[in-house]
């Protein structure tokens, strides 16, 4: 008998080659450019749709606009790019060449999930950033027509608050993205994933409704389910402070942070849940 | 240095069942099979579609876990990553990232195997312009033909220098000229000394590369030997001559006759199909020439 | 398995998460609605389309206003609704809504009914009455996204005092909306009138020499030169605005309504 191999250890290069790759078949594909184009079409073109607004003055307007874009738009190429550089390898039996390397099963899982945190990443960067670009055009042109405007540090709107917010938008997808892993994990479909990774993003978007529903419920059993679902999904409400921009003392750093650790628990949870769901599959 | 072992891969009782219905339907693949797989031969894994050849070989692999039964690669359990360390895998009809071009993706797998970066330049060009790619490193391997996938195909599994290699396949769909030059390479690496396995339903083509071979039936293994032991029929002989006159032919059986032996047959020796074929399309080097 | 791993996990990351979601919460009316069907509802608008909603609750209010000018009153009224529906923050559309309930929507009911000199005046009223409750209750359900919102209670208190000719309550509401922080001056003059037309004079009196020293005031105006520094940074606006010597008018008027002996009365 020969002596025992070495073993073979953990490798971020490794992890960091399947990200790569993964982000570069993303990025070729025509779901994300469409979808990037979408938003960013979309934001670009508030200036139109401001001619329609009646409700909120025209920054709040043009935040909550290009935030409707981020989290619409970047909800969608969460679940679909995840599931589908997912089920590229495995359908196209690439995963099979890959699998059959030395390359643990963790480091397979956690580089598609970089891959796609990465281009959703780029993807809110371009979206978040275009919008900043306009936010000051046209905050200019409102401060040039009304010189008695009252500014906070020179600016009708605070920037820094909107970076937060994509920042934390972009953890959310993080979340998603994991969470969309762990079902395709298991699944034998894409359409499944996709399907299940919706649902399980309404749920998740609900979950604050369990939560407080929990003290209303009367019949035990109930009562429990209700617990448990509180405390199974992640509360996706929480990222939700788009509508914090501009009102009273704006973001909370604080809070800003402790949403931050929560979503990065999550991803590393439901990456460790794929990754074990992963383990035993046959390829 | 340890010396290489003598058996590259080892199957003991080696079983596979997959769950088929919800009722707990199981549906055999692999059935008891023990097999050794001699280091720096090329062995052939032969049966008819279905027969568990795909199952066992991504056992080996361990993409697949084994019902029950052992299967270790140079003495490690497959099911560990360590015993791919030193495997290069060409899988059936394979499929590549196909936006990168041949020597993005060869480097790709050989960075994925751990070939230093210093030498990995080198090292994937050394691979493409053995398989014969050379000119074609950089292109796009979406426009690769099927002949030229398989062997970007063999570059990869190449890149780290494994002494084991296993091809899925390795010449289905490709044409004869391109299988011929796949069993040049595969000689060529018996000559370097590595282990090949090598899974083929082309009979002929198996029995010209391989020096033993395992036929499996219904995941059962049917009979396992070396090749020249399995297909020669040893109480015979064959005399090849220019053209015999009837009247000759007849004196050589009397002549034949009268010391005890008998003249079986006379026939027309035939050249083989993908000879004629090759003979008349042209034979490529060694390594390999043609690229499209 | 994952089941169990997931609820151990959000039972461990409550307490961390606990706080960051109450600061979150607080700041959104939207996230604590009473009514489970309107919380799922609202939940998903806001988790699933963000601001996203502003843009489309813009197009359903051009549409409700595209039915509106053809006097079209099931899908004004459910276009209204669905632009609320859609995105319930901004205050116009809940105000403007509740004004084309009470107001445009008794017109357009009489008029398919024969018009204003043929429905009988009793019926007309009857009319008015309905729409108005339909209104008071869609304002109603505005205060639980915009709760203590003094437009919302001067446009219940307008609605009462205009359709049901009843001060009393519009009384009541404008003292809510007068004891709201920064509500306009306005209110809390309104709110001493409608006392006084109720024929309370001692109590819009009393409250009137309450709110004055709160008033900024012009220079040269009484009791200028006791104003708070906050006050004194006032700008013309303001000034204009809180009608600080109206205010002492109708303070020297009910004065002499109330017979206050010279000595007692209102020393600015």
């Amino acid at each position: 008998m020969s002596a025992p191999e070495p073993r073979v250890q953990f490798s971020a290069d490794r992890l960091l080659l399947v990200a790569g790759n993964t982000f570069l078949e993303a990025v070729r594909q025509k779901l994300f450019v469409f979808l990037l184009l979408l938003a960013v079409g979309l934001v670009a073109s508030v200036q139109v749709f401001r001619e329609f607004n009646f409700g909120s003055s025209e920054l709040k307007f043009i935040a909550d606009f290009g935030f409707g874009a981020l989290v619409f738009f970047g909800s969608t190429l969460t679940i679909a790019a995840t599931a589908q550089l997912f089920f590229s390898e495995i359908e196209n039996r690439t995963a099979l060449t890959l699998l059959a390397k030395p390359i643990w099963r963790t480091e397979f899982i956690f580089g598609k999930f970089l891959g796609v945190f990465a281009v959703v990443g780029v993807f809110c960067a371009l979206t978040v950033g275009l919008m900043i670009v306009l936010l000051r055009y046209r905050e200019q042109a409102i401060m040039e027509a009304n010189p008695d405007l009252v500014l906070v540090n020179g600016h009708l709107i605070n920037y820094a608050d909107i970076v937060i917010v994509g920042v934390l938008q972009w953890l959310k997808f993080g979340v998603l993205a994991a969470i969309t892993l762990l079902i395709a994990s298991y699944s034998n479909s894409n359409l499944f994933a996709v399907v299940m990774g919706f649902f399980v993003l309404l749920i998740c978007h609900l979950q604050y409704l369990a939560r407080d529903a929990y003290g209303q419920v009367t019949i035990l059993p109930v009562r429990w389910l209700v617990r448990l679902l509180g405390y199974v999904f992640p509360n996706f409400q929480l990222f939700n402070l788009a509508d914090l921009i501009g009102v009273g003392a704006g973001i909370d750093g604080l809070v800003a942070l402790r949403v931050a650790a929560y979503a990065l628990i999550y991803i590393g949870l439901f990456g460790l849940l794929a990754v074990y769901s992963f383990r035993h599959r046959e390829i | 240095m340890n010396a290489a072992p003598a058996v590259a891969i080892e199957l003991r009782a080696l079983t596979k069942d997959f769950s088929i219905s919800l009722r707990g339907l199981k549906l055999r693949a692999v059935d008891d099979l023990t097999l050794a797989v001699p280091a720096g031969q090329v062995f052939g894994l032969l049966g008819p579609n279905g027969s568990g050849k795909s199952t066992t070989i991504k056992i080996i692999l361990g993409l697949l876990e084994a019902t029950t039964g052992d299967c270790r690669v140079f003495g490690v359990p497959s099911r560990q990553v360590e015993s791919r360390r030193n495997v290069g895998y060409l899988p059936e009809s394979p499929y590549f990232y196909r936006y990168l071009s041949g020597t993005e993706l060869v480097a790709f797998y050989g960075r994925v195997c751990g070939v230093p970066r210093a030498r990995l330049a080198a090292r994937v060009a050394e691979v493409i312009d053995w398989v014969g790619l050379g000119a074609a490193a950089h292109r796009r391997v979406g426009t690769y033909s099927k002949g030229m996938l398989q062997r970007i195909g063999l570059a990869q599994a190449l890149v780290h220098d494994p002494q084991l290699l296993i091809l899925d396949e390795p010449t289905a769909g490709v044409d004869p000229v391109g299988a011929a030059e796949i069993s040049e390479l595969i000689r060529s690496l018996k000559a370097q000394g590595k282990t090949v396995l090598i899974t083929s339903h082309l009979l002929a083509q198996i029995e010209d590369v391989c020096d033993r071979i395992a036929i499996l039936d219904k995941g059962r293994l049917i009979l396992e030997g070396a090749v020249g032991d399995l297909v020669g029929q040893r109480d015979r002989q064959a005399l090849i001559t220019d053209p015999l006159s009837e009247t000759e032919q007849a004196a050589l059986r009397e002549w034949l006759a009268a010391r005890g032996h008998t003249l079986l047959g006379v026939e027309q020796p035939r050249a083989r199909l993908d000879q004629l074929f090759l003979s008349k399309v042209g034979r490529p080097g060694p390594a390999g020439g043609r690229e499209a | 398995m994952v089941t169990g791993v997931l609820a151990a996990a959000g039972w461990a990351v409550r307490p961390m998460e606990e706080p960051a979601w109450a600061a979150v919460k607080a700041e959104q009316p939207a996230l604590h609605l009473d009514s489970l069907k309107d919380a799922v509802g609202e939940g998903l608008t806001v988790g699933l389309l963000g601001g996203f909603r502003a843009i489309l609750a813009d197009f359903f209010w051009i549409k409700a206003h595209t039915e509106w000018a053809h006097s079209n009153l099931p899908q004004t009224q459910s276009w209204l609704r669905t632009v609320t529906a859609v995105d319930p923050r901004p205050l116009y559309f809940w105000l403007e809504s509740a004004r084309v309930m009470a107001s445009d929507m008794p017109v357009w009911r009489i008029e398919k009914s024969g018009g204003g000199t043929k429905v009988p005046a009793g019926v007309k009223q009857g009319i008015i009455e309905q729409q108005a409750e339909v209104a008071l209750q869609y304002l109603d359900e505005a205060l639980t996204y915009h709760p203590g919102s003094t437009h919302v209670y001067v446009d219940i208190a307008q609605i009462y005092l205009s359709k049901f000719k009843d001060v009393a309550t519009a009384a009541e509401y404008y003292h809510r909306a007068a004891l709201v922080p920064d509500a306009p001056y306005f209110v809390s003059r309104d709110y001493a009138y409608l006392l006084h037309r109720l024929n309370r004079v001692q109590e819009a009196y009393e409250w009137l020499m309450k709110i004055y020293p709160t008033l900024p005031k012009a220079p040269g105006v009484p009791g200028e030169e006791h104003e708070s520094p906050s006050l004194r940074q006032a700008s013309d606006y303001q000034i204009d605005s809180a009608q600080a010597e109206v205010v002492l008018g109708y303070i020297r008027d009910w004065e002499k309504e109330l017979k206050v002996p010279e000595e007692n009365r209102f020393k600015p």
